[in-house]
């Protein structure tokens, strides 16, 4: 089985249906305006009130409650709206797909940690956009989700090679498959027209030293990953705590103790996001 | 699909789709164009570092970039507080932009602001307008805020536009940033540069002079030497060095006494005497003389002198500060005296270094102590005996009252009809211990010039006063015959001293001499030189009770308007009129003259350098009555004077 059959099966999967794939759409395209933006939202109650309630989370601390998507874009910007929402989507889109051998609660809850974690390392980085970290964070194992709806009972091979070898599942990945869920999510990514940010930053996270373009946020992705993991705030099915490579503390340019921060920062909002994200 | 199914709907919705489109890219491209000169916002040299200038390079990027109504830059300052800077149209529209910060402020927003690295845009109180924050703030420090207010149709197609608008003013955080470090940088190197300039300044300070003194150490003397002798290597002749070295006379006595606090504080007291001296020398000479006053070690001091005139002022100040140290001084209120030993050696006569000089000054400054302290020694036995003979001389002369070595002689006046001695004229004299007898001549000029003249003065009054009063003479010796009257000379320096008829008066009645016994004389010369300070002094001399002598007289140029002004007793013929008497009737006439005048002024007349009988007799005859001479009697001892007197000897003794 090669990357592309994976993609290639079944439409349902890699695809979004109706409203979802006009908000999509919308949002991936670079000159729509806050009024087209806005209007696209709208089309999905559920994904527009999850929108509102994020945009009035503890994590924007907007002084006055924001009461309607148009004042939400306006505050919170427009790019940053933008992935808000596709996260919200991607969470939505794949939480109702049935998956064999892996908590989806709990899944979700590493996403999200991975995403806020990602972001709140930008905000300490002082980054002019750090929502598209909290996307990256949340599609990081997009494609591990992929692959274990693909192997449906195979998985338990999966499974049995992690335990067999005490190894990482995304080793277990690669000597069952040949490849891994990185290089399935950033294929996923790049058949959405995902950015090339996104696209290189999901390929890498568990090999940051390879992102050739956009190597800082591949490594604030990667420490993300490993302090969730480290953490236990849920799991993607990883039992041990993926290796941080040294470098990427150096690419990252923050010192350590600020991570206590970025940590206690995280931590504060995640349940809120939780429940926003997850009702 | 061909265009005919279309609907109209359809068309017009794609039409505005292509207009919206075209106006972002032209946007689009703006904004690259901006992006492209945001280099000019960089704080990266000296011309571009102002604050100032980094926003108003930053307006001037954003004015291209945003359809902005108003727009506004707060900056932070160094109290945290944020600063309006820039306002584009600062009243222009109702309400003011700094009137929605302000409420923005209060309402909390503006700080929410703050926190977001991105434009946020927050609905104005004007319909259909919106107020965008953006902060201005690099990684580690928010910097400032930019505000700006726009109709919210305008800006929504502009997204590209507001992340330029990120990128500018990121670099105009880190401009700013970079200014302020180059500021600081620059503060704490002039700084550094201040502390390190007056620490090496301490230190050479410290290196350079001596701690207890606060004078110019051996090194820095040695230095200043070189120095000097640099200066002075290509002038031939005029222009000196001397180098003086001096040392405490029995210092270590000192020390051992009282000990060393007492020692340190007398080297203080020195050095403060020291540089008194040679700043009143400086100040006299004018511009001619240098000089360098250092501490050497211990109780040896270094003075570099360099006169531009010549070694006479050198030789003056030396002069000056062996007289002027070798004095009494209270250390801890005990007395302790002490006086100075001085060697000199002279650039380039004694060495062609320092080190020659030293060493060579200090073997004078040995010698200096040999010969008995309290003096100086030039290292060149040539100078001392040459050219500085008379310098010496001076120096021994300072000495000579207190070693005993003047001495008076006195040439007695006699009645020419009987040859009897009423009185004498004191000369003084000075038995100098290896030139033998010296004359006033050799010494008086030299007296004067030392300022030692009024102590030599008063010494001869005393020293008068001693030999009248062992001749019998005292306040109650009352018999005109048995008076002796001894003529004292003044000296025109003498005369302008400011009490010296109070002096004089003071020394006489001490020693308990009626005052008629003491004769003053002054030349004509003298007199003349100042009329009204003569007869002023003349006055109170008068008052005194002593008699008063024109000495010279006819020499002068005394008027007889002067003459009758002057409270005089006598008038004493110059020799030269003497001398000629016996050469015929026409010489004699200016003495003839002189007597008459002198009568009828009611004055008393005398003739000096008699040497003949011949003179004698015609002076008779002129009726002159008293003189003296060798005729009757050379200058001699006061034990030969006293005991012609005793004998009663006439004059001119029976002598072959």
């Amino acid at each position: 089985m090669t990357v592309d059959e994976f993609l290639d099966q079944d439409d349902a999967l890699c695809s979004f249906s109706g409203s979802y794939n006009t908000i999509f759409t919308r949002l991936n395209d670079p000159t729509a305006n806050v009024a087209g933006i806005t209007e696209a939202v709208e089309l999905d109650p559920t994904i527009a009130a999850k929108t509102l309630r994020m945009a009035n989370s503890s994590l924007y601390g907007f002084p006055e409650p924001i009461d309607t998507l148009h004042r939400a874009v306006s505050i919170i910007g427009m790019q940053q709206m933008r992935q808000i929402v596709m996260s919200t989507i991607v969470i939505q889109h794949f939480r109702g797909l049935p998956v064999i051998g892996v908590d989806m609660e709990s899944f979700w809850r590493h996403s999200i940690a991975v995403g806020v974690l990602s972001r709140s390392i930008a905000r300490f980085r002082r980054e002019a956009n750090i929502e598209r970290l909290y996307l990256y964070g949340i599609m990081h194992d997009l494609g591990r989700l992929l692959l274990f709806i693909r192997l449906g009972t195979r998985t338990e091979d999966l499974i049995n090679i992690r335990e067999r070898d005490q190894c990482l599942l995304f080793e277990a990945e690669r000597e069952l498959l040949g490849f891994d869920h990185a290089a399935i999510g950033s294929a996923l990514l790049e058949h959405w027209g995902m950015g090339p940010a996104h696209v290189e930053v999901t390929r890498y996270h568990h090999a940051p030293a390879d992102a050739r373009t956009f190597p800082v946020e591949t490594a604030i992705v990667h420490v993300a990953d490993s302090i969730a993991n480290s953490l236990r705030l849920g799991s993607s099915g990883e039992r041990y705590v993926p290796p941080v490579a040294p470098e990427t503390f150096d690419r990252i340019g923050l010192e350590m103790p600020v991570y206590e921060d970025i940590i206690g920062h995280a931590r504060k909002h995640l349940e809120q996001m939780q429940a926003i994200l997850l009702d | 699909m061909s265009p005919s199914y279309r609907t109209p709907e359809e068309v017009n919705a794609l039409h505005a789709r292509i207009r919206f489109l075209e106006e972002a890219l032209e946007a689009n491209a703006y904004a690259m164009d901006v992006l492209a000169s945001t280099t000019a916002i960089f704080g990266d040299t000296e011309r571009n570092r102002s604050p100032e200038l980094i926003i108003q390079n930053t307006v001037e990027s954003i004015r291209r970039l945003l359809p902005a109504q108003d727009l506004a830059v707060y900056i932070l300052d160094n109290d945290c507080s944020f600063n309006l800077v820039h306002q584009e149209r600062p009243g222009a529209l109702q309400p003011d932009l700094s009137e929605t910060v302000e409420q923005l402020i209060l309402d909390g927003q503006f700080s929410w602001a703050l926190h977001q690295n991105h434009p946020v845009c927050l609905p104005s109180p004007v319909q259909g307008e919106s107020v965008m924050l953006h902060v201005i703030s690099t990684r580690t420090r928010i910097r400032g805020m930019f505000v700006a207010r726009f109709c919210q149709s305008e800006l929504q197609r502009y997204e590209m536009i507001l992340s330029t608008l990120t990128m500018v003013l990121f670099n105009t955080a880190y401009a700013l940033e970079s200014a302020d470090l180059f500021q600081i940088m620059d503060r704490r190197q002039k700084a550094l540069q201040r502390i390190t300039e007056r620490q090496s300044r301490e230190l050479l300070h410290h290196m350079s002079h001596d701690s207890l003194t606060n004078l110019p150490n051996r090194m820095l003397f040695s230095d200043r030497l070189s120095q000097a002798m640099e200066r002075h290597s290509d002038t031939t002749g005029v222009g000196h060095v001397a180098l003086i070295l001096l040392d405490l006379d029995n210092f270590k006595r000192t020390n051992d006494s009282l000990g060393h606090r007492a020692g340190d504080e007398l080297i203080r007291k020195v050095a403060q005497d020291l540089s008194a001296v040679l700043d009143h020398a400086r100040e006299r000479s004018g511009r001619h003389l240098r000089t360098t006053l250092s501490r050497l070690g211990g109780d040896e001091f270094g003075i570099l002198v360099e006169d531009t005139q010549g070694l006479e002022g050198v030789v003056r100040l030396v002069t000056d500060i062996v007289r002027k140290t070798a004095t009494e001084r209270q250390i801890f209120d005990q007395p302790v005296v002490s006086s100075v030993s001085c060697g000199i050696a002279v650039y380039p006569y004694d060495g062609e270094d320092a080190d020659t000089l030293l060493g060579n000054a200090d073997a004078a400054m040995y010698e200096a102590k040999q010969r008995g302290r309290n003096g100086f020694r030039f290292y060149t036995q040539d100078l001392n005996s040459r050219t500085f003979r008379h310098f010496e001389l001076e120096n021994e002369l300072g000495q000579a009252i207190a070693n005993d070595q003047l001495v008076l002689h006195y040439q007695p006046k006699v009645e020419l009809a009987t040859g009897r001695i009423i009185g004498a004229e004191a000369l003084i004299r000075w038995q100098h211990p290896t030139l033998g007898l010296l004359p006033p001549s050799h010494f008086i000029e030299l007296a004067e010039a030392m300022t030692l003249i009024e102590e030599i003065g008063e010494w001869v009054l005393k020293q008068v006063c001693k030999d009248l009063k062992s001749l019998g003479m005292n306040a109650d010796s009352t018999s005109a015959d048995s008076l002796l009257r001894v003529a004292i000379n003044v000296s025109a320096r003498q005369l302008r001293q400011p009490d010296l008829a109070g002096n004089f008066h003071r020394i006489i009645q001490q020693m308990g001499i009626p005052p008629r016994c003491i004769e003053l004389e002054l030349t004509e010369t003298t007199i003349m030189d100042d009329p009204q300070g003569a007869v002023r002094v003349f006055q109170r001399l008068r008052q005194a009770g002593m008699s008063l002598a024109i000495d010279d007289f006819g020499t002068g140029h005394a008027s007889l308007m002067q003459l009758k002004q002057l409270p005089a007793d006598t008038l004493k013929i110059d020799r030269s009129f003497v001398k000629d008497l016996d050469q015929g009737e026409e010489h004699s006439q200016i003495v003839r003259a002189i007597v008459l005048m002198a009568r009828t002024l009611g004055l008393d007349v005398i003739a000096e350098g008699v040497e003949t009988p011949r003179q004698a007799e015609i002076l008779q005859d002129l009726d002159c009555h008293t003189a003296q001479g060798y005729y009757f009697s050379r200058p001699v001892p006061f034990d030969d004077f006293q005991t012609l007197l005793r004998q009663g000897v006439e004059l001119p003794a029976e002598t072959a």
